[in-house]
């Protein structure tokens, strides 16, 4: 969609024309759900987060000036919704189990295909340990293929930064992974 | 020339093919003559065989259906929230206007002849009927009142104190929000919180305590000074749970429980 016809979709989900906010929903609603997932790794949540964000930008709307694009703009809200969620869902598993039920996995995790399932958990493991910068611009950057500069745009940074945080993230997730490639190989 | 650490920012970028021809160049050059870097990219391009993308995109597994029942179910959510509550209240409010709009004056010198019969009524009974004993017991039941203990009241007091002075902020366009008070209780109370997560509530305070952490973690995770359109996504977020109104509702009803159970130990005590 040209970037003048979304122009005038804001405007006119600003004058709250629920149609226009409608459009703009269905232009952005799967990439907004895939990088909840990529975060959260559970479609019910990802589901959850993703609603929750767009509700939010349709109240927040008047004060957006339009600096950055609508899209920045909503991945960046679907970024702290997603990283604050797992914050929630961390701090539940640990009182349950602190409670002495067993082992609980909170945010359950979809499998790919049966060779891959365990490669993927420990990834997700690997990618789960990073600290949350890092963590969120390999998401982004890597698994959710967005560019640099959207990326820098979402995370309030500059662009060497993204680069930055992304090699350094690649690197600890390989020491985390070393002993799983020795196994496989 | 490019120094080391230049270059490895530039490594994934590489490889994705992501570089200007000039940029790309520069990196081969060194490359070339550099046997840390070329490790650090064998290292990184068998990282990235490990850690792929997803195959299939996990939006692509929801069908059609799916994804236009999310849609709606978004839009719904938006036109069930600010019109109802707006209905409800411009009825009410209309209702009263087209009664007391005309009849103005009338009803102000009435209610004020009301108010004053009714302060002289009740300041009379009292100095006729209480004895100073009783006097001093009424101030005593209230002190016992007062001190019957409520860490989750006084929790959701304070947390409506952050969210009323957050809702009420004064924003300037082009010039940044301080939110360094905001952050710090904000992570008060959520490090508070975790204390009630092992105590029986009645569900309506569990549902409570829910959606206050949500807006607390995503507060107490903001910036020191943010910008105006942030604030704004954390007050829609307060007006979108309803949370101010919740936690009045909470504090009314806790307040009526308290005074019950003030009164239950002193007839205890007392009988």
């Amino acid at each position: 969609m040209p970037v003048a016809d979304e122009r005038q979709l804001i405007i006119e989900a600003k004058e709250g024309n629920h149609q226009a906010f409608r459009q703009l929903v269905e232009r952005h609603m799967k990439q907004a759900y895939n990088i909840a997932y990529g975060f959260l790794h559970h479609h019910e949540l990802a589901q959850d987060v993703t609603q929750d964000a767009f509700v939010r930008v349709y109240h927040a709307l008047p004060s957006f000036r339009g600096d950055a694009e609508f899209s920045t703009w909503l991945y960046r809200i679907i970024t702290n919704l997603a990283l604050n969620r797992m914050k929630m869902e961390k701090s539940r598993v640990q009182r349950f189990e602190a409670n002495g039920n067993g082992e609980l996995n909170a945010i359950s995790r979809d499998s790919g295909s049966a060779e891959n399932k365990e490669l993927r958990d420990h990834v997700e493991r690997a990618l789960h340990e990073l600290p949350t910068l890092q963590r969120s611009v390999v998401i982004l950057r890597h698994l959710e293929g967005l560019s640099t500069r959207q990326v820098s745009g979402i995370l309030s940074c500059s662009e060497g930064t993204v680069k930055t945080h992304l090699f350094r993230g690649l690197k600890k997730l390989r020491k985390r992974l070393e002993y799983f490639r020795t196994e496989i190989t | 020339m490019m120094t080391h650490k230049r270059i490895q920012k530039q490594l994934y970028d590489y490889l994705l093919t992501d570089l200007t021809d000039e940029m790309k160049r520069e990196v081969e050059q060194h490359l070339s003559g550099c046997t840390l870097c070329n490790t650090e990219l064998q290292s990184l391009r068998s990282t990235l065989s490990l850690v792929n993308p997803f195959s299939s995109s996990p939006a692509d597994s929801r069908g059609p259906e799916f994804w236009d029942e999310f849609a709606t179910s978004i839009t719904e959510r938006i036109a069930d929230q600010a019109p109802a509550r707006n209905r409800w209240w411009t009825s009410i409010r209309e209702s009263m206007q087209s009664i007391v709009v005309p009849q103005r004056r009338l009803l102000i010198s009435v209610g004020g002849v009301i108010a004053i019969v009714g302060i002289i009524m009740f300041g009379w009974n009292t100095w006729q009927h209480r004895s100073p004993e009783e006097s001093f017991s009424s101030i005593q039941r209230s002190e016992q009142i007062a001190f019957v203990e409520d860490p989750l009241g006084q929790y959701f007091r304070r947390s409506k104190v952050l969210l009323v002075g957050l809702s009420n902020m004064k924003t300037a366009d082009g010039i940044p929000v301080d939110l360094t008070a905001e952050r710090s209780i904000s992570r008060e109370l959520i490090r508070e919180a975790r204390a009630f997560g092992d105590e029986p509530l009645d569900p309506r305070s569990t549902l409570l305590l829910r959606d206050l952490q949500k807006i607390l973690v995503e507060l107490a995770n903001m910036e020191q000074t943010t910008d105006i359109p942030n604030v704004e996504i954390i007050r829609s977020g307060i007006r979108q749970e309803n949370l101010l109104f919740k936690i009045r509702m909470a504090e009314a009803t806790r307040d009526s429980v308290r005074t019950m159970q003030a009164k239950y130990s002193y007839y205890e005590d007392n009988l």
